[in-house]
């Protein structure tokens, strides 16, 4: 109970509230720039909070990760380009309502529903993260090897449109994930004799390299510059929020969503646009309306906008309470807190309450903060669009070098964060998709550590993975993760 | 290059490679052997897999993503691997500015004026956030004794 006050007082003082408006503001605008990601948001801003407080870090962290989903509402409706993948359902709707006039009035209704959804899941993640966490605390190393292999599973199949893809994507990355000094018998593995790395492919760096520097090459590419086209929409016109009534129509839509949202964010690889598609068909299939939706329907921009923002707090359960990252951006997430020498598991919520409760506080006041700041000024968020890729790449790029440098002042990282971001580049454009391979990065060790120890308890008895019951039931979970998506396959092509 | 063939090679190197980790791995001390030897098995596999289904890949024939401009990758590139190879000899604040003049003025088509002075602005900007503000160590080169 005194970690919760603590961490709610933390949030409330003035340096964290400075932090929080500038987390948040700076996420609605990465957000709401096309070719800018949420994960590519959160790992350009870790740099910046080496210097800071664990809690300062952390909320500014949380802050731009949850605003910049909704950050991706505001073109996706003006411009019918998503800033993010998470607003894509929203522009199918959006627009319509922009190019007919409705602009503010779309972008009113999805800021209340991305604040609807956003605390929602802050809920969702209050109540279940610390129960969790204390089931967490009776996982041997029998449970947490299952649990990496069902993390692995789950985000192969969702996230990757070619599974096979997805799959040496993880491969690659749990088998860099075994570059190191070998943890059980001190021995170098694939080091190359390099000091640099015996602690392994140091993360962030990697992380950093995969996600911004690979962005900064995209948008320097394109000889357009990657200027937006303002077409009329870009105004915003009509009035400025939604009518009561509307408001109360896609109330239930926006539950529901919100309850949508948060279930798929705890599942490993669901991220945000799947969560935004389910819950805008389960809300046209509900509908008295159902006609309307694609035309300029107020309840498809509530239902995938509330879904969305749901998912960043589900997304947190599984990182926060037992250190398997469900995204990419959880697992840059998890770069952020071990730089702060925090361990995500469930001894955060032990060890770390405080520093905890202040992030999960502070995520409820950045869904505020970004519900105020959307709904008096979201519609002027779309002129940042204006600046040219050109000109964004490059700043990305510096930024990714000094962030990489600062990390262990050496030139080493930088020089592994270039090539992670060519690698990222052609992954990207070649359709291998690099949240498996981030993952696979981070779960690699996890996987590793525990299978040898358990084998170490066990005498190499395999059977000792079936005989404790927490462990037949991430079984029975891992073996769900397999069989249904073979299932939807198999049915989808009958 | 077609889709198929590019898929074809990139298994052929990931195959290459991991047979390669393979035999380094069988070196290694104790029970430290099987982890990589298993993961690098398995993207074995994978990748053959992958071989003989990029025939049969209809997804990848459709493919119509947009091509590379190799002429802008290749300058991008080379200008990239110049800031990491003198941001510690020269200092980043010389070769920021300058790799951001380079950038904007050869792949963003700004006039020199214009490019000249986002650098000198965006050089500024960063050095007040990480030097002054967040002080964060950075490499100073030839300015050490005038930043530091």
């Amino acid at each position: 109970m005194d970690a919760v006050l603590v961490g709610l007082t933390n949030v409330f003082t003035l340096q964290a509230m400075t932090v929080l408006l500038i987390g948040t503001l700076a996420g609605m605008i990465i957000g709401a720039l096309p070719g800018l990601s949420s994960t590519m948001g959160v790992a350009l801003v870790i740099p910046i909070t080496f210097s800071m407080s664990p809690e300062s870090s952390l909320i500014l962290l949380g802050a731009v990760y949850v605003s910049s989903v909704y950050g991706g509402s505001v073109t996706a409706i003006l411009l019918r380009t998503p800033g993010t993948d998470a607003s894509i359902a929203t522009a199918l709707d959006g627009y319509p309502l922009a190019a007919a006039g409705r602009g503010a009035e779309a972008l009113g209704m999805a800021t209340i529903a991305s604040l609807v959804g956003g605390v929602f899941s802050v809920v969702v993640l209050i109540a279940i993260a610390p129960p969790l966490s204390k089931v967490a605390l009776a996982f041997g190393p029998q449970e947490y090897t299952i649990l990496a292999i069902f993390g692995m599973v789950t985000i192969v199949g969702v996230v990757s449109e070619n599974p096979l893809n997805g799959i040496i994507a993880a491969f690659a990355g749990l088998f860099l994930a075994t570059v190191g000094l070998d943890n059980f018998t001190g021995g170098q593995r694939y080091t190359l004799g390099m000091r640099e790395l015996f602690d392994g492919v140091p993360l962030l760096p990697a992380l950093i390299g995969l996600f911004s520097v690979s962005q900064a090459i995209s948008l320097s590419l394109p000889r357009s510059g990657g200027i937006l086209e303002d077409d009329g929409a870009l105004a915003a016109k009509g009035r400025d929020l939604p009518a009561w009534l509307d408001l109360r129509r896609c109330f239930r839509t926006m539950m529901k969503s919100s309850v949508i949202g948060s279930i798929v964010g705890i599942l490993p690889g669901a991220g945000t646009s799947i969560a935004a598609f389910i819950s805008y068909n389960e809300a046209r299939r509900t509908s008295k309306n159902p006609e309307n939706f694609g035309k300029g329907e107020l309840e498809g921009v509530a239902a995938s906008e509330s879904a969305n923002n749901a998912v960043t707090g589900g997304t947190l359960i599984p990182t926060l309470t037992l250190g398997i990252p469900g995204n990419a951006v959880t697992a840059v997430f998890i770069g952020g807190l071990t730089i702060h020498g925090m361990i995500p598991g469930p001894k955060l919520f032990t060890d770390f309450a405080d520093v905890t409760y202040t992030l999960i506080f502070s995520l409820f006041v950045a869904n505020i903060l970004f519900g105020v700041i959307g709904l008096f000024a979201g519609k002027y968020i779309v002129h940042v669009t204006r600046v040219p890729g050109g000109i964004l790449g490059p700043m990305i790029m510096t930024f990714s070098v000094i962030g990489t440098y600062a990390l262990r002042n050496n030139m080493f990282d930088v020089g592994l964060a270039l090539a992670f971001g060519f690698i990222g580049f052609f992954m990207e454009r070649w359709r291998y998709p690099a949240a498996p391979f981030v993952i696979a990065l981070i779960l690699g060790p996890i996987l590793e550590v525990n299978f040898r120890r358990s084998m170490q308890i066990s005498n190499w008895d395999m059977t000792t993975f079936f005989t404790r019951p927490l462990s037949l039931v991430l079984i029975a979970l891992v073996a769900a993760a397999i069989i249904y998506p073979v299932m939807q396959r198999q049915k989808s092509r009958a | 290059m077609t889709p198929i063939l590019r898929d074809r090679l990139i298994a052929s190197t990931l195959i290459l490679f991991s047979l390669i980790a393979i035999w380094v791995a069988l070196g290694f001390r104790g029970d430290g052997t099987v982890f990589p030897v298993v993961m690098a098995a398995c993207l074995t596999a994978a990748c053959l897999f992958k071989l003989v289904a990029a025939g049969k890949d209809s997804d990848a024939e459709k493919e119509t993503l947009e091509a590379i401009d190799w002429h802008r990758f290749l300058i991008w590139a080379v200008l990239a691997i110049l800031f990491y190879f003198l941001a510690e000899p020269l200092g980043v604040y010389i070769v920021i500015p300058a790799f951001m003049f380079a950038v904007l003025r050869f792949l963003a088509h700004l006039k020199v004026s214009t490019a000249a002075l986002i650098a000198i602005l965006f050089t500024a900007a960063v050095f007040i956030v990480f030097e002054l503000l967040l002080e964060v160590p950075t490499p100073a080169g030839l300015l050490d004794g005038i930043i530091r």
